[in-house]
């Protein structure tokens, strides 16, 4: 396929804000493109400028809709955009999650902060599908920094996921206790259970998160080949051409963003 | 392989054959010492010049306009480069790789002519050991000029022109005498408190990139015109710059000049993406020529080699 720096129009058909700076963006591109989970796409202000945000979630085909924090200029005139306004897309880039056969197989989703955005288009996917149980490990600093969880909580009433939820905050004000946790989201890994063999292991969050996350799954006995982990990188062109997302000597932007611990380990300074 | 004798009553058939169908250019130095591609006269008579910058800037420009609300025509001449080193050379098949799918590449790539020469190499080049032919169209060398290309072939098939045929192919140079420490191609990239030390005299300047054959960073920036046009272009950026690595939300993968020096040693040594674990330096020594701080590739091994003794 040949390369194209092209926006393809795109106008924004709904806005939903999460949170102070959070706000879940769908647009509709009108093409046959359809980012799937772990993949992204760039969204353009035509003349301020473009980045890469993954897909959160599906909606219909010929849409796409991306959780969005305002972090900087680009993001900004976004956040200033109204329904009907016309931005330009460019994607789908990246690899995407590719779990293998999820028969008899329990998958384990873990995000901290933003990330999960991907996650929940990857729980979107399996929930319901071939898996044995899908469990969610979601962290955050505070309580109201937790994105999507009146579905999350909603999935977990109706018996699809098994949430489990990790906030750094003190947890008085919080009224089931079982799902909650006092601390980091990667405490919640030592409460897995002995046998990890059929464990299938999604992982996205802040670069710190992942140094100390993904070697303590795998001290839990999970295979390599089992933990994904998808990394944030600056990724400008999308097409392994302009250097910027390169992490151990791979392009995150076509190699990835979608990495297992095996590949990892062949990737010096990908993980902090 | 065929080959057109180059002599004295060659060259200028040869050149006014070239000059009909392309804009012919030689490397030539400039008033202000720069050496730079200028239009040819005649067949260059003196030895191959280094360009002061590489090939690249005539295929990925520092600045392309690569989409735009008002598509613009492209009016550029085909280019025919007479006297294009083997390190250069070396270096486009790297770049024909990682543009591969890239239709403005393409489109600069097919509008040159490329005339390979064998070169001398001189204090600070170290060229690659290089096996098969380079990806030129013409190559000179010891009086004789080989038609590489189909459409070089092509080209000359229509002329009478005294030459002959060879199961051989041109001599390619060998390479400098570099010392088998001293070569980049038997390297991985030093250890991170050797890094550190070279870091201290790193600049951060960029220049290395700038001048390197096989960087090809490159930042896109979206712009709107006077008249209210927008578009978007692609501008040279360089793995030396501090916000390189950085993400939104302000997180930066390379913070620290080291870290970024490692970026680039690992491109130079090791190679990124499809071309990891191959060296892709070409040995041409333009960084070593232009660092301010004197941190050419082989002085960077050559200090942290130092240290750790």
């Amino acid at each position: 396929m040949n390369v194209s720096f092209q926006p393809y129009p795109a106008t924004l058909v709904a806005i939903e804000s999460l949170h102070n700076d959070v706000r879940v963006f769908t647009f509709d591109h009108q093409q046959a493109m359809t980012v799937q989970p772990g993949q992204f796409a760039e969204i353009i202000l035509p003349g301020i400028g473009g980045f890469p945000v993954s897909a959160c979630g599906y909606v219909t085909a010929g849409t796409f809709q991306a959780c969005i924090r305002r972090a900087g200029r680009v993001t900004s005139a976004l956040f200033r955009c109204t329904i009907g306004d016309c931005v330009g897309v460019r994607g789908p880039f990246g690899n995407g999650f590719h779990l293998p056969d999820l028969a008899r197989k329990d998958v384990l989703l873990i995000a901290g902060g933003l990330g999960i955005a991907p996650i929940r288009a990857l729980l979107q996917s399996v929930v319901g599908g071939a898996a044995r149980s899908v469990t969610l490990f979601y962290g955050a600093r505070r309580a109201a920094e937790l994105l999507f969880l009146p579905e999350l909580e909603a999935l977990a009433e109706r018996g699809s996921l098994c949430l489990r939820l990790a906030v750094e905050e003190p947890l008085e004000a919080i009224c089931s206790p079982q799902r909650w946790h006092s601390g980091p989201v990667t405490d919640l890994v030592d409460a897995l259970p002995s046998s990890t063999a059929t464990l299938l292991v999604a992982v996205c969050g802040p670069p710190q998160m992942y140094a100390v996350l993904l070697e303590k799954l795998a001290t839990t006995g999970i295979t390599a080949a089992h933990i994904f982990a998808t990394l944030e990188r600056r990724m400008r062109c999308g097409v392994g051409e302009c250097g910027h997302c390169v992490a151990g000597g791979h392009y995150v932007c076509t190699e990835g963003p979608v990495f297992s611990l095996a590949q990892l380990r062949q990737m010096p300074g990908a993980i902090a | 392989m065929r080959f057109l004798n180059l002599d004295e009553t060659t060259r200028p058939r040869i050149f006014a054959l070239l000059s009909a169908v392309c804009d012919t250019l030689t490397a030539d130095r400039a008033d202000d010492g720069t050496v730079c591609w200028h239009p040819a006269l005649s067949w260059p008579e003196s030895d191959v010049r280094l360009t002061t910058v590489p090939l690249k800037t005539m295929l990925v420009p520092h600045r392309e306009i690569v989409w735009s609300e008002q598509p613009s025509v492209d009016v550029r001449h085909p280019r025919a480069l007479l006297g294009v080193p083997v390190c250069d050379l070396a270096a486009i098949a790297q770049l024909d790789r990682v543009f591969a799918a890239d239709p403005f590449w393409q489109r600069q790539r097919h509008n040159l002519f490329l005339v390979g020469a064998s070169c001398l190499s001189d204090a600070e080049c170290f060229c690659s050991p290089w096996s098969g032919l380079p990806p030129c169209d013409l190559f000179a060398e010891a009086g004789r000029l080989w038609l590489v290309s189909p459409r070089a072939e092509e080209l000359f098939a229509r002329y009478d022109l005294p030459g002959g045929e060879s199961a051989d192919g041109p001599v390619l140079p060998l390479g400098h005498a570099v010392q088998k420490q001293d070569s980049p191609f038997v390297q991985s990239v030093p250890e991170a408190d050797l890094l550190d030390l070279v870091a201290a005299r790193c600049l951060g300047c960029g220049v290395c990139s700038a001048v390197c054959p096989t960087c090809h960073c490159f930042d896109l920036r979206d712009s709107v015109d006077d008249v209210g046009d927008v578009s978007r272009l692609r501008v040279w950026d360089s793995c030396q710059f501090v916000g390189h690595g950085r993400v939104a939300g302000g997180h930066n993968f390379r913070p620290r000049q080291q870290d970024r020096l490692h970026c680039r040693l690992e491109h130079k040594l090791q190679g990124f993406g499809p071309d990891h674990e191959e060296a892709l330096c070409v040995g041409c020594g333009r960084c070593a020529r232009s660092c301010p701080a004197g941190l050419g590739l082989r002085q960077i091994l050559a200090s942290a080699r130092q240290a750790r003794q």
